[in-house]
C-alpha cells in the first residue's frame, strides 16, 4: 500500500510538471482595434502568423456555423481556418438562398430549410463574402486564414489570443470595412527569451473604416430587394 | 393575428364613410383566402402600414392659375400578402392592401380604395447585382364620397431593374392603367413609361430621381360653358365648392419625381416625395405639383 502511494505521488508531480512546462512556453496576445475616431471596433479579426522556421500548426477547430436567423446572418464576421467545414442552418421558417462568388470560395445552397445535408468546406485562404439571392440586404464575411491563432473583437474592440507556443509573430488585423490591406497593419512581437510561466503582450491596432453599402431592407416601391 | 389588424383598420374606415359596403366585401373576402393559400404555401408573410400627408396644389387640373384648387390630405395604408419562391430566381407576390385619403377642404374627394396586386420577379443570376424583371397587374375598387368618381382601378405593367454599383439602382417600367367610374365622364386611361434611379445617400438613406411618360384620358375640371339656351351642355360638379365643368381630354403627361426613403430600426421607414407634372392636350396645358410625406412600417 504504501509503494502503491508513492507511485501516485509520482505520477501527480509528472503531470504537474508536464502542465507547467506547457504554460512556460505559451504567450498571450491582448489587442485592442479601434477605428480614426478612437472607437471601439467591433467584428475585427486579430490573427498571429508565425515566422519562418516555427512549426506548422496544427488545424484548430474542424467544424464551424453561420446561422440565418431573423431574414439575416449570423455572426456577421466568421474567422476560421484553411480546411473548416461551416455549415449554414436555416432557423427562419422560410427558405433562403446562400451564395458565394468570392474567389476564395464560390458556392451555392439553393432555396432550402433546415440545415443542408453537407457543410462546406473552405480550402483557400481569403475573404468570403456571403449573401442570400433572395433578400439582397443578407450579408455576411468569412474570413479564412492559414494560421489557426486568430480571434474575433466584441463591441469593446478587444480580442484576446490565448495559448500561442513562444515564438515570433506578426500580427494583423481584418475587417471587412476597412480601407486597406491586412498587411499594412502587420506588427511583430518576438519569443521572450527568459523562462517565464507566461508573456502577455497588448497591440492596439486603428484602422480607417468606409461605408457598407447594400440595399435597403425596407423595400422600395419599385420592388428592389426581393419584392 | 394579421388578418384581425387589417379587419379592425378597414372597419374603422367603413365606419366613417358610406357606400363602402363593396370595398368591406372585396376585403373580407380575400383576406381569408389569401391567409389560406399562404399558410397552405409555407410562403412569407408580407405586411406593412403608413400613415401621412399629401398635398396638390392643382386637383381640379385647371389651366388658369385662379382656378386652380389645393389641398391637403391625410393618408393611411395598410398591406398583406405573401412571397412564394417556387425557383431560386423566381419570385411570387400576392398582395391587398387598402388605402385611405381624407382630404380637408373638398370632402368629396375622400377615397378608400381595396385592392388585389399579383407580381412575379425573374432574377438573371447571382446576387444584388443580377438584373431582374417583374411583371405585375392588380384591381382596386375605389369608393369615393362622391359616388359619381367611384369605380374600379386596373393596372398590367412590366418592370426591369439593376444595381448598377454600389449605390446606384436602375429601373424602367411600362404600365397600363383602367380607370372606370359610374359615371362615364369620370373613366380614364393611359399608358405610362417610365425610368427611375435610386442612390444610397448614406447606408440607410435613399435618394430617388425618377422621370415619366403618360399618353392617355385625363379628367380636368374647367369653367362652365353656357350652351345657346343659358345653360351648360356639359357635365357640371360641385366637387370643389364652386360649379365647374368636366371634360375628359387626351393628354401627354411628364412628371419629375424626386424622392427620399429612411429606413429606422425595426422596420419603420419614411418617406418623402414630390412630383411635379405637366399635362398638355391640343387644347390645354395645366400643371401641378404633389407634395408628399410617409411613416411606414413593414414586417
Amino acid at each position: 500500500m504504501l509503494r502503491s502511494h508513492r507511485c501516485l505521488r509520482i505520477l501527480v508531480l509528472f503531470v504537474a510538471g508536464v502542465v507547467l512546462a506547457q504554460n512556460a512556453s505559451a504567450m498571450t496576445l491582448h489587442s485592442i482595434v479601434k477605428d480614426d475616431a478612437g472607437n471601439p471596433v467591433k467584428d475585427a479579426v486579430v490573427y498571429a502568423t508565425a515566422m519562418e522556421g516555427a512549426a506548422p500548426a496544427a488545424l484548430r477547430q474542424r467544424t464551424a456555423v453561420m446561422d440565418q436567423e431573423n431574414k439575416e446572418f449570423s455572426p456577421y464576421v466568421l474567422p476560421i481556418q484553411v480546411g473548416t467545414s461551416v455549415s449554414f442552418p436555416n432557423k427562419d421558417n422560410i427558405r433562403h438562398h446562400v451564395y458565394s462568388i468570392s474567389p476564395a470560395k464560390k458556392f451555392e445552397l439553393p432555396l432550402y430549410k433546415g440545415t443542408p445535408a453537407a457543410p462546406v468546406v473552405f480550402d483557400k485562404p481569403g475573404v468570403v463574402v456571403i449573401g442570400c439571392n433572395i433578400h439582397d440586404w443578407m450579408l455576411a464575411y468569412i474570413y479564412v486564414m492559414e494560421t489557426p491563432y486568430f480571434a474575433k473583437t466584441g463591441a469593446d474592440g478587444t480580442a484576446d489570443l490565448q495559448g500561442l507556443p513562444k515564438a515570433p509573430y506578426e500580427v494583423r488585423v481584418w475587417h471587412p470595412r476597412m480601407k486597406g490591406s491586412p498587411d499594412a497593419t502587420a506588427k511583430q512581437i518576438a519569443a521572450s527569451p527568459r523562462d517565464e510561466v507566461s508573456v502577455d503582450f497588448v497591440i492596439t491596432f486603428q484602422i480607417e473604416k468606409k461605408p457598407e453599402w447594400k440595399p435597403l431592407r425596407v423595400p422600395s416601391q419599385e420592388g428592389g430587394s426581393y419584392r | 393575428m394579421f388578418p384581425m389588424f387589417h379587419l379592425v383598420l378597414l372597419n374603422g374606415f367603413c365606419v366613417r364613410l358610406r357606400g363602402a359596403v363593396r370595398v368591406r366585401t372585396v376585403a373580407l373576402l380575400l383576406i381569408p383566402a389569401l391567409f389560406f393559400l399562404a399558410r397552405n404555401a409555407r410562403a412569407e408573410w408580407l405586411a406593412g402600414a403608413g400613415v401621412g400627408a399629401v398635398y396638390d396644389d392643382n386637383l381640379s387640373r385647371a389651366v388658369k392659375a385662379d382656378e386652380r384648387k389645393s389641398d391637403i390630405a391625410a393618408l393611411a395604408n395598410a398591406s398583406f400578402g405573401y412571397h412564394l419562391q417556387p425557383t431560386g430566381s423566381t419570385g411570387l407576390a400576392v398582395t391587398t392592401s387598402i388605402k385611405d385619403s381624407t382630404y380637408a377642404r373638398y370632402p368629396g374627394l375622400d377615397l378608400l380604395e381595396a385592392g388585389l396586386e399579383l407580381s412575379m420577379k425573374y432574377k438573371s443570376g447571382l446576387g444584388s447585382y443580377a438584373p431582374w424583371l417583374s411583371a405585375f397587374g392588380s384591381s382596386a375598387y375605389r369608393d369615393c364620397r362622391e359616388s359619381m368618381h367611384s369605380g374600379t382601378l386596373t393596372t398590367l405593367g412590366l418592370r426591369a431593374g439593376q444595381r448598377l454599383d454600389v449605390r446606384t439602382f436602375a429601373y424602367i417600367e411600362y404600365m397600363h392603367d383602367d380607370a372606370r367610374a359610374r359615371n362615364a365622364a369620370f373613366d380614364t386611361a393611359g399608358s405610362t413609361v417610365s425610368i427611375k434611379g435610386d442612390y444610397l445617400l448614406t447606408e440607410s438613406t435613399q435618394l430617388s430621381l425618377g422621370y415619366a411618360v403618360r399618353r392617355g384620358t385625363s379628367v380636368i375640371y374647367g369653367p362652365v360653358e353656357l350652351g345657346p339656351y343659358g345653360y351648360s351642355e356639359g357635365f357640371v360638379v360641385t366637387t370643389f365648392d364652386t360649379p365647374l365643368q368636366v371634360y375628359s381630354v387626351r393628354t401627354d403627361t411628364q412628371t419629375l419625381s424626386i424622392g427620399e426613403n429612411t429606413q429606422l430600426d425595426g422596420g419603420w421607414s419614411t418617406t418623402m416625395g414630390i412630383d411635379y407634372r405637366v399635362s398638355r392636350s391640343e387644347d390645354y396645358r395645366y400643371s401641378d405639383t404633389a407634395v408628399r410625406a410617409v411613416v411606414s412600417y413593414t414586417y
